[in-house]
């Protein structure tokens, strides 16, 4: 009996001290939160990206009086789209959070988000055009203005230094030069081309170099004539053993860094894996895509900042506040030089400290190099099914040899049901 | 007197201790189940704000005009027979032996379980690795053996052995720890007087163990269907958030999955849901009915 009693006596303190504590804890929160507005905002972001938002944002923080952003980092990407659709469900969504561009029609006509038109139009006009053109298209749903650009790259090309010594190559400007390289390297069991799960990024590329825009309005071109030329031709390289796929591994980062072949057009946001993954004798280099018929593009992809409905006009004007911030160009460059996204404006790429970063960092001037070539992808309203058909379209052309035309006309076929769905 | 005839205010009480664990069922699978048997059967719907604009039975047209979703059944169908008798005959052959050793047996009991406590992502990410066609464990051995190297994750024709492979390996610790339960409740009477009569290992096991055994093995087959059916983190993880190279291992949760979050068609995805459910109600009940006469309950 007496030991029970002990036990009972034991729980009651500690649940006691827990009511305290907590208590306590709570009252600190809400002492801070009655004098400044605070700012949610949610990322998908871990490790050396949220340390370094988090760094930024505590030094707009700082500057206010009135606002207090707070960062919640979801985990991963996946899991931050999973935690919005549950809360805007049960309406209960941050003010701000980090949103793939391509999903911003779909988040415009569920009304998820928020025009960011009143805050554009209160920035200089010379400041908003200071913003790179494809990122300005990226952050527009039917002309009005729905995000801010923040974690953004492109594709760029990787070369394999000591590979192109030992064969007397040149890194390719052009398509049809990477093409041939491939003919001279198949002997030596190296691929010419490496490249992701899907190459379905650079033919989206090629495309924009041959002038189609895959889908614009309800005009499906993903199966016109110089669609299936272009995936024809990578198709050709996979068939003939000159490009490869990553496969499982979804990233070609440790086939290139383990000289597997000569050329890997990926992610600009690669540099930081491939630095972290190649041995010191490893020599490589970063350029601009090669070109397709004659022009080039290379395609944008990442996350921007979106305006969540349901703000109170507060937590709006302090959302103003914090985009605003991040867009001035010592920010965008100060995040830009810390993660290895691309700054977002011309004079961020232009100021002192990014041209010193680049004259450290030369593998990182390939993406800013590239940055007059780009283009943002056209989203649209079910562009969460188009993204879905289209990755089993490529992965049936690269694993179940599907022709390219048969794949890509049942994709348009499945793409023009969505348009007519939505 | 333990047993009291219930009365009507015993009965309250009894519902009482139950209202918990029945307010937290109905709450979080009850409504769940209920709500999205409802959902698919709205045609027109926005799913943020509820409104339902239109009620019929489009979405498992939809659906049934679909060929990823029969590409999905077919393949949820052959992992569940890829996967279950493989599995059941392998534990019940390991229990059996770990059964007869005393040396060193619950070493193995752990070191058999280990796979079943570990992080499916975890074990799915080692798995990737050993699959690898060119640096992985299993084609070094298979190497050895004369057999060239297999492309395990992105030949269509392997992925699917691979995922089963992996599965098989992953569930059965569980199902041996089951069958050494069973095994242990079998009173060793029956195997004496065996022996007496003069019966073989073989006969013994045939006529005596496995007769006894066999709500065990009904209940090992039964969950393991279950969770057949519901396969998708060791897909989500071993293809890297793809559904396999060719939709080789696209299952039926994971096409739900699909349909849900990334292209958020919700009435889709719950029709989806719907037949899944349906389908696991008709296996059980085959195996119920089976249970019935071929189970001896001692």
């Amino acid at each position: 009996m007496k030991r029970i009693k002990l036990v009972q006596y034991f729980l009651a303190v500690l649940a006691v001290s827990l009511i305290v504590t907590l208590g306590g804890a709570s009252t600190n929160v809400q002492a801070a939160s009655t004098k400044k507005t605070k700012i949610s905002l949610w990322t998908g972001l871990t490790g050396v990206y949220e340390k370094n938002l988090q760094k930024i944002t505590n030094g707009f923080n700082k500057s206010q009086n009135k606002y207090h952003v707070v960062l919640t980092s979801q985990g991963t990407y996946d899991k931050m789209n999973q935690k919005v659709m549950a809360a805007a469900k049960s309406n209960n969504l941050p003010v701000l959070g980090m949103a793939l561009y391509t999903s911003l029609p779909d988040y415009k006509h569920n009304g998820f988000i928020q025009s960011l038109d009143p805050l554009y139009k209160s920035m200089p006009k010379k400041n908003v055009k200071d913003i790179y053109a494809s990122f300005r298209d990226g952050s527009k749903v039917d002309g009005n203005y729905y995000s801010v650009p923040l974690s953004k790259s492109v594709r760029i090309l990787y070369y394999n230094k000591d590979i192109l010594k030992k064969y007397n190559l040149a890194v390719p400007k052009t398509w049809n030069q990477l093409r041939a390289d491939g003919q001279k390297l198949k002997e030596h069991q190296i691929y010419a081309y490496g490249f992701d799960q899907s190459f379905q990024m650079e033919w989206e590329g090629m495309l924009h170099a041959a002038g189609v825009t895959p889908i614009s309005g309800k005009k499906v071109a993903v199966n016109s004539q110089p669609s299936i030329k272009a995936a024809n031709f990578v198709l050709d390289m996979v068939k003939n053993g000159t490009a490869k796929s990553a496969g499982s591994d979804v990233y070609w980062t440790q086939s290139f860094v383990n000289g597997q072949s000569a050329f890997y057009i990926g992610s600009s946001a690669a540099v930081a894996s491939i630095k972290e993954a190649a041995k010191k004798s490893f020599n490589w280099g970063a350029a601009v895509v090669p070109s397709y018929e004659g022009k080039s593009g290379t395609e944008v992809a990442g996350n921007d900042l979106v305006l969540f409905k349901g703000a109170s006009k507060a937590e709006k004007s302090g959302a103003y506040k914090y985009l605003k911030y991040l867009l001035k160009p010592n920010v965008t460059a100060k995040w830009a030089e810390a993660t290895g996204y691309l700054p977002v404006s011309k004079k961020a790429v232009a100021s002192k400290s990014f041209q010193q970063f680049l004259k450290d960092n030369p593998y990182d001037q390939a993406a800013v190099d590239s940055l007059p070539d780009s283009f943002s992808q056209k989203a649209f309203v079910g562009f969460n099914q188009y993204y879905t058909d289209s990755n089993t379209a490529f992965d049936s052309m690269l694993n179940k040899k599907t022709p390219a035309k048969k794949a890509l006309d049942n994709l348009a076929k499945q793409t023009k049901t969505t348009l007519a769905g939505n | 007197m333990m047993i009291k005839k219930p009365t009507l205010k015993s009965t309250l009480i009894g519902f009482l201790y139950l209202a918990p664990m029945l307010l937290i069922l109905l709450v979080f699978n009850i409504f769940p189940i209920l709500d999205s048997f409802a959902m698919s059967f709205f045609t027109k719907y926005n799913f943020y704000t509820n409104q339902i604009g239109q009620i019929g039975l489009g979405n498992f047209k939809t659906l049934f005009s679909d060929p990823n979703f029969w590409l999905a059944l077919k393949n949820t169908l052959i992992f569940v027979i890829g996967v279950v008798p493989i599995s059941i005959c392998l534990s019940l052959g390991i229990a059996l032996l770990l059964n007869h050793i005393r040396f060193l047996a619950g070493f193995f009991k752990t070191v058999y379980f280990l796979p079943f406590v570990t992080s499916t992502v975890a074990i799915s990410l080692v798995w990737q690795w050993i699959y690898n066609d060119q640096y992985g464990l299993l084609n070094l051995f298979l190497r050895h053996l004369g057999i060239g190297p297999i492309n395990w994750l992105n030949d269509p024709k392997w992925a699917m052995p691979a995922l089963i492979i992996m599965t098989i390996w992953k569930g059965l610790g569980f199902n041996i720890i089951l069958f050494l339960a069973g095994l242990s409740n079998i009173d060793q009477r029956y195997e004496r007087v065996a022996q007496i009569d003069g019966a073989n290992k073989w006969q013994t096991f045939r006529y005596i163990i496995f007769p006894l055994l066999s709500p065990m093995t009904f209940l090992v087959t039964v969950m393991s269907i279950i969770s057949g059916f519901k396969v998708f983190d060791e897909v989500f993880v071993l293809f890297g958030g793809s559904p396999g190279p060719g939709q080789a291992t696209l299952t039926l949760v994971f096409y739900l999955y699909q349909k849900f979050y990334t292209e958020w068609q919700y009435g889709l995805a719950a029709a989806s849901g719907v037949v899944l459910f349906f389908l696991i109600l008709i296996v059980t009940v085959i195996n119920y009915l089976y249970s019935r006469k071929h189970i001896y309950y001692v």
